[in-house]
Order: C-alpha cells, then sequence, then structure tokens
C-alpha cells in the first residue's frame, strides 16, 4: 500500500450566515488552494464531501465548482463523524493507488439535519444531543466524583483556545464561573456546556508518498487509522465510557507504532463539556477517571496540547466539517505553521472524533 | 402489525426473532443476529435505570429491560428517581410522530 500524507488544507470561517453547503464547500476549497497555489487541482483524482446536508451529488457538484474532473466523486456521511470518515476512506483511495491525490472537502449549515439521530424509536422523545450528552455528564460525575466546576475547565479553555482561531465561531474569554452561571439547560448540562450548531467548511489534500513529497516540503504522514462502530441506537452506548472511541484509538495507534504518550498535539471530541475527558480517557492520554483533572490541569498551566484550535466547543459545529477541521488544524501544528496556537516542538498529532453518543468513533494518528 | 403501527395505538411491544430467540433492538423488522423476521411479543414487565438525569419537564432515564432492551424515557415527578430503580412502562405512544415513554416506579 502506498503511505499517505496531508500535504495541505483550508478552513473557511464558520459562521451563522446564509451561505448554501454548496457555497460554503467550495470556500474551503478556495481557502486550500489559495495557502498552497503551486498545487495543480487538475492532480485532484478523487473527491469525497463529508456532509449531513442531503443535498444530492455534492461532490460531483463541488468538482464543477471548482474545475476538476476526478476519477472518483461521491458523498460520505456518518453524523458527527462524517469529516474523519471521509478522510478515512480518501486515505484508503490513495493507498490502494485508485488516486494519486484526493481532495476531502466537508460542510454542514447550522440548521442541516445532522446534529441528530431520528431513526433509533428507542430513545423517544428524548432523541437530540442533549439528551444523551446529559445522560453522559450525569453518568461521568456519579461514577468518578466530578462535579460541574471540573468540568467547566473544558469550555473555559476551549473557547479561549478558539479566540486564536481566526475561523471559529464560539471563540470567548468566559470563567469557570461564567459557565456554572450560564443558562442551564438540563440538570446536568448548562449553556456553555454545549457545541453551538454553525455553518462552515474545510477540505484538505490528501496525496500518495510521491506526490506529497512534490507538493510540500513539510506533510503529514497519516500512519495510523482506527475506525469503530458499535452500533447506532442508545442502548448500545455506556454512560460513562467512549467504547468505540477506545477501539478505534488502539487501532490506529497500533497502526503507527505508538503509544498514547506519543501524542504532542490532539484534536478531541467535546461537542459536550464532558465529552473531552471522557475521550482523553479512551485514547488513553488520561487514566480512567481522571481525564476532567487533566482538562483542568491543561487550563491551569496554559497548555495548548489539547483542542488548540479551540475543540468544537470553542470553534463551533457544522458536522461535515469538523473532523476535516480538526485534522487541518494538526496538519497546521505538525508543519509548524499554527501561529499562535502553534504547540512547540509537535511532531505527532491526533485526530478523534465520534458520532451518536460515541456509538462509533475514527481516530487518525498524525505525524511530520 | 408492525412495531412503529403497534405504538402509533399506544402499545409498547417487543420484537423478538423465533429462530434464535434474540430482541431485534433498537425495534425492527429483523433480527440483528441471524437476520430471520422477528415477531411482535410483549414488552417486559420491568427494567432498572441506569442513567439518570433531568430538564425543564423533570427527570428523563435511560431504562435496561434486558435482553438489549433499553429505553429512554420520562418519570413522574416525586418518583424519587435513582440510578438502580425498577421502573416499568406507564404509558407508551407517538406525540407529534416521535415515540414517547413515560415510566413510573414499578412498585407502584
Amino acid at each position: 500500500m502506498n503511505r499517505v500524507a496531508a500535504v495541505a488544507g483550508g478552513v473557511a470561517r464558520f459562521t451563522r450566515g446564509p451561505s448554501t453547503v454548496e457555497e460554503s464547500l467550495l470556500a474551503a476549497v478556495r481557502e486550500l488552494f489559495a495557502g498552497s497555489p503551486g498545487i495543480d487541482r487538475g492532480e485532484v483524482g478523487a473527491v469525497l464531501v463529508s456532509t449531513n446536508d442531503g443535498s444530492g451529488y455534492l461532490a460531483a457538484v463541488l468538482s464543477e465548482l471548482a474545475g476538476m474532473r476526478p476519477a472518483a466523486a461521491h458523498t460520505v456521511e456518518s453524523l458527527c463523524s462524517s469529516g474523519t470518515s471521509a478522510i478515512a476512506s480518501a486515505a484508503a483511495h490513495v493507498a490502494a493507488g485508485l488516486a494519486d491525490v484526493a481532495l476531502v472537502a466537508g460542510a454542514d449549515r447550522h440548521d442541516g439535519p445532522g446534529q441528530a439521530l431520528g431513526w433509533d424509536a428507542s430513545r423517544g422523545e428524548l432523541w437530540r444531543p442533549v439528551h444523551w450528552a446529559s445522560l453522559f455528564a450525569a453518568a461521568y460525575k456519579r461514577e468518578h466524583g466530578a462535579t460541574d466546576g471540573d468540568l467547566a475547565a473544558v469550555p473555559v479553555r476551549n473557547r479561549r483556545n478558539a479566540l486564536d482561531n481566526p475561523a471559529a465561531y464560539a471563540g470567548a474569554d468566559v470563567s469557570v464561573s461564567d459557565v456554572l452561571s450560564s443558562r442551564r439547560i438540563t440538570g446536568d448540562l448548562r449553556l456553555y456546556d454545549c457545541a453551538v450548531p454553525c455553518t462552515g467548511s474545510a477540505a484538505i489534500l490528501l496525496a500518495s508518498e510521491g506526490a506529497a513529497r512534490r507538493l510540500t516540503d513539510a506533510p503529514a504522514w497519516i500512519d495510523g487509522i482506527g475506525q469503530r462502530a458499535d452500533g447506532a441506537g442508545l442502548s448500545s452506548a455506556d454512560l460513562s465510557r467512549m467504547r468505540s472511541s477506545e477501539a478505534a484509538g488502539r487501532a490506529a495507534m497500533s497502526m503507527a507504532g505508538c503509544g498514547p504518550g506519543d501524542v504532542d498535539v490532539a484534536e478531541v471530541h467535546d461537542a459536550f463539556s464532558v465529552c473531552e475527558p471522557m475521550a482523553l480517557e479512551a485514547l488513553g492520554m488520561a487514566g480512567r477517571g481522571r481525564g476532567a483533572a487533566m482538562s483542568a490541569d491543561l487550563l491551569a498551566t496554559g497548555d495548548r496540547r489539547v483542542n488548540p484550535r479551540g475543540g468544537i466547543l470553542g470553534a463551533g459545529h457544522p458536522p461535515g466539517a469538523t473532523g476535516v477541521a480538526q485534522a487541518c488544524e494538526v496538519l497546521a501544528q505538525l508543519q509548524g505553521r499554527a501561529g499562535r496556537r502553534q504547540v512547540p516542538g509537535a511532531r505527532t498529532g491526533l485526530v478523534h472524533n465520534m458520532a451518536a453518543a460515541a456509538t462509533s468513533s475514527t481516530v487518525l494518528v498524525m505525524r511530520a | 402489525m408492525t412495531f412503529g403501527a403497534e405504538l402509533a395505538r399506544g402499545r409498547l411491544t417487543a420484537p423478538w426473532c423465533p429462530r434464535c430467540g434474540a430482541h431485534a433492538w433498537p425495534p425492527s423488522g429483523a433480527c440483528g443476529r441471524c437476520l430471520g423476521p422477528a415477531e411482535l411479543r410483549p414488552f417486559p414487565e420491568s427494567g432498572a435505570v441506569v442513567g439518570l438525569s433531568s430538564d425543564d419537564a423533570g427527570a428523563f432515564c435511560l431504562a435496561d429491560f434486558g435482553g438489549g432492551i433499553r429505553i429512554a424515557g420520562r418519570l413522574p415527578p416525586g418518583a424519587g428517581a435513582r440510578v438502580g430503580m425498577r421502573v416499568r412502562v406507564a404509558a407508551a405512544g407517538t406525540r407529534g410522530g416521535r415515540p414517547f415513554y413515560d415510566l413510573e416506579p414499578a412498585g407502584k
């Protein structure tokens, strides 16, 4: 199999604006190629669009809008983890030799249908993400003795990190007391604990080893990919741990030949505050029940190695774009061009993304 | 009759596979284990609360009824909701096209 690298990325500003999903996809692709003017769009052999929008034929539409004629053009949908799922599929295309260069573009609108899973009848009227997230938060606190104040470190840090991300929608200088006094959404979630739906897009270009070395002098090798789908219904979920993320993380790190201690920078799925500590634990970056303490330590020390772009809480959450934007951030970090967000000396990066109460997950390990 | 059609008439059932004895859950017309056709069986009498939270409308929970069957439903005010509490389905049906499950303490 061919080795695969990410060679360029572009993120269009996340907003609540009126852009259509087609316009958003094109905006991210324009950002990507504007930042890498030496790359010829004619080299793109596969275009994968990541979205939950429901509009038909979007990869072919984007190809036409951006003046590309790839061999393959299709759409990947996997709710919140659509973007990383599309990257995994694009990497497989390149690794198998079906394309030498593959473009992944993800986008969704703030009012799109990808925020929740309507199929699962077992969720009854409690089908919105705040319901499973509230059950997660309650279970995590009960099992590990964590408090709302412990979990509040997550939105405080990630919204502050997002202030240095020009593409972020929800950056803010908030305090723990701001979080704890924000509007109560459920008994276990407040307003600042919840990601903000927004319109946004991101694009990333993958290439085979030969093409990558020609297209950039700073490729980020995708050395590990792990995925796991344990089901879709809430019956498949464990309320205090992300079992699919545990499996995906193990698979990705095994493929890359590394462990959690080797990760210099990570973007992990934090659509709700409790998700970050659960993800850190699932990935082995924090011990069981120690994820909230790790998030608090990162805040206290100003350490940006987790969610430097602001995560989902700080950047906003257009589901089809989220995984691609996470990977763009890790690419920028490994290329040393993340500006004020830069984690010094980052050589190994990780992207974690999950969907629908962590019933499925994708993890990428990337290396400079 | 399907699970959805029965639920729309206020009757909660548990799709079950006569070939291999597994429940088809979340509700489905086919068994996820052997892909055989599922038939509707009575819903289990009682289950246990495994997750609990609340919102403006009151307490809600995830309850485990065994055999892989879990439902998310609401608990009435003053039910003394707690994890581990035995519950049963007090009412089920559809509102605005979506399912709902109202639970109550099983000892009531």
